[in-house]
């Protein structure tokens, strides 16, 4: 009896790597649909997250044609585990969607407690800019367009990061841009002077509109926006919160 | 990594060993010196060129080669060049660096590991076997009378099998790093890299914890162009990230014998090193 079930048991593990990669094609198509993987990765990557997608369903079809009752597993325990590892980054999908990079990430994240995060300029008539009067721009459009931006009044949206370091009346708006995963994000801030914000909790999506300026501070270059306006907004939807680099 | 065991599946099905042997350059510095730069014509990243190496290893690639390819091929390529030059807004002098020096100690490595030890000395025996019994069951069928749809098959099976096997070290070492990620903080790496040997150091050993793909990574190092951190140091980020971290050592466990992995580690972790400290004295 006893050798018989694990013979059954050893024909079935034949089978486990077309059932696993049955469920990350499950996860693959569930990215997909929605475009539910801006919220972990850089848009361009789409086609190579369909490419996977179509290598999976190659792959399953391949071990499904392949199929035998005389193919047996030797090594039954090692496959499940096998398996089982493979298995939790569908579930790590799943469980995670939603909980984008936030003010703790910020804080593990940054090289040093003043890091600026230098990029290359985009042209101007790439910008985002809505009306002359306010300029409307993403942190990262911001940033890499310092001198563009310099003494005029911009609106800016981005999470709320305060520490003991920072003086009560200023805060860190900030974002991550991703390049290619959520693995590499780095995180983008801006120094906004605000009277008005003081009771905001850290991570509060906020909407802030004000004088952007480059101040020398401690002997180093650090964007600040002085604030006229700080409204908190919704929180994007998960698949909006990241900024992406090209 | 898909795409690398699928690679692995057709040369093992589609690539005879006998012809293997004749593509490759006569003499073993040739031989290494090619392989090193192979990255050029076939782009593959550091968890591709894992289960691609294996089934090269399999079909008598020599030793040397092998590692050439398997540290070089993810830093010596045309996606790697072109992420790295606009990283650095197009300072082209960092991406003759990052190639060059990563073209050298692949080569430098590949020829150290054949000088410490024979190919079955450093590779796991079912590794220079066939991996799992599929492939005993139907290696008759990879046979020249073999239908190519048949052949088709089989390699696809191959590459499954193969993703099977080394896709969960891909997952544990994602995991680690994600780990370290967020529980160490970053600040804690620069107030200590203001001279080469610490920042050169520091910044090593921020590319073995931190994981990144050698396709992002020239991002994570071009954010510290305007800290004290030297630009040797940001290349030593660059060139051992692609060649050695959490995730590669576990998946260098489906290839190499344990004693294999450390000098390997070794050597490259060495290379690395001595070289960003040479590059850095010499600029000074």
């Amino acid at each position: 009896m006893k050798a018989k079930i694990k013979n059954i048991l050893a024909v079935f593990s034949v089978n486990l790597p077309a059932i696993i990669f049955t469920v990350w094609i499950a996860a693959y198509y569930w990215l997909l649909k929605g475009e539910r993987y801006k919220a972990f990765m850089q848009p361009k990557l789409r086609p190579m997250l369909m490419l996977a997608l179509l290598l999976l369903l190659i792959f399953v079809m391949a071990l499904i044609s392949q199929l035998s009752r005389n193919k047996k597993e030797p090594d039954i325990t090692g496959a499940w585990l096998r398996a089982a590892i493979l298995f939790v980054p569908a579930l790590f999908l799943w469980t995670v969607y939603g909980q984008s990079l936030g003010a703790h990430a910020l804080s593990k994240k940054t090289f040093d407690a003043d890091e600026i995060i230098s990029l290359p300029q985009t042209p101007p008539e790439q910008l985002s800019i809505q009306d002359s009067s306010v300029k409307s721009a993403s942190l990262l459009d911001l940033l890499k367009n310092s001198d563009e931006f310099e003494g005029a009044h911009v609106a800016t949206e981005g999470m709320v990061f305060r520490s003991n370091t920072i003086p009560e009346n200023t805060f860190k708006i900030f974002r991550f841009v991703i390049i290619c995963c959520a693995a590499d994000a780095l995180p983008l801030w801006i120094l906004v002077n605000s009277e008005e914000s003081q009771n905001l909790e850290n991570e509060t999506w906020v909407k802030v509109e004000g004088k952007f300026k480059i101040k020398k501070i401690n002997g180093r270059q650090i964007p600040n926006i002085d604030a006229e306006a700080v409204d908190p907004i919704p929180t994007p939807a998960p698949e909006k919160q990241y900024l992406f680099f090209y | 990594m898909l795409i690398g065991t699928l690679i692995g599946g057709f040369i093992e099905v589609f690539v005879p060993q006998e012809k293997i042997t004749r593509w490759l350059p006569e003499g073993r510095f040739m031989t290494v010196f090619t392989a090193a730069g192979l990255g050029i014509f076939f782009p593959v990243c550091e968890c591709a060129v894992v289960p691609v190496v294996r089934r090269l290893l399999n079909k008598g690639v020599p030793l040397s080669a092998a590692v050439a390819f398997l540290l070089g091929g993810p830093i010596v390529n045309p996606v790697v060049a072109a992420s790295t030059a606009v990283a650095y807004f197009f300072d082209w002098s960092i991406v003759v660096n990052r190639l060059a020096f990563g073209y050298f100690i692949a080569v430098a490595a590949g020829l150290l590991m054949h000088a410490f030890f024979t190919k079955t000395q450093a590779i796991r025996s079912d590794t220079l076997e066939n991996q799992r019994f599929f492939v005993h069951a139907d290696s008759a069928e990879s046979g020249v009378n073999t239908s190519l749809r048949k052949k088709i098959g089989l390699a696809v099976n191959h590459g499954a099998n193969d993703f099977f096997d080394i896709g969960r070290f891909l997952v544990i070492g994602a995991f680690l790093a994600a780990s370290i990620q967020l529980l160490a903080p970053r600040y804690l790496f620069s107030p200590i890299a203001s001279t080469p040997v610490s920042s050169i150091s520091i910044m090593m050993v921020m590319a073995i914890v931190l994981n990144l793909c050698s396709e992002a990574d020239a991002f994570v190092a071009a954010s510290l162009q305007w800290t004290l951190v030297p630009i040797s140091a940001q290349l030593a980020f660059m060139i051992l990230g692609p060649m050695l971290d959490i995730k590669l050592l576990l998946m260098y466990g489906r290839i190499f014998r344990n004693r294999a992995i450390i000098v390997l580690s070794g050597i490259t972790f060495l290379l690395v090193f001595l070289s960003m400290i040479l590059r850095d004295f010499m600029i000074k």
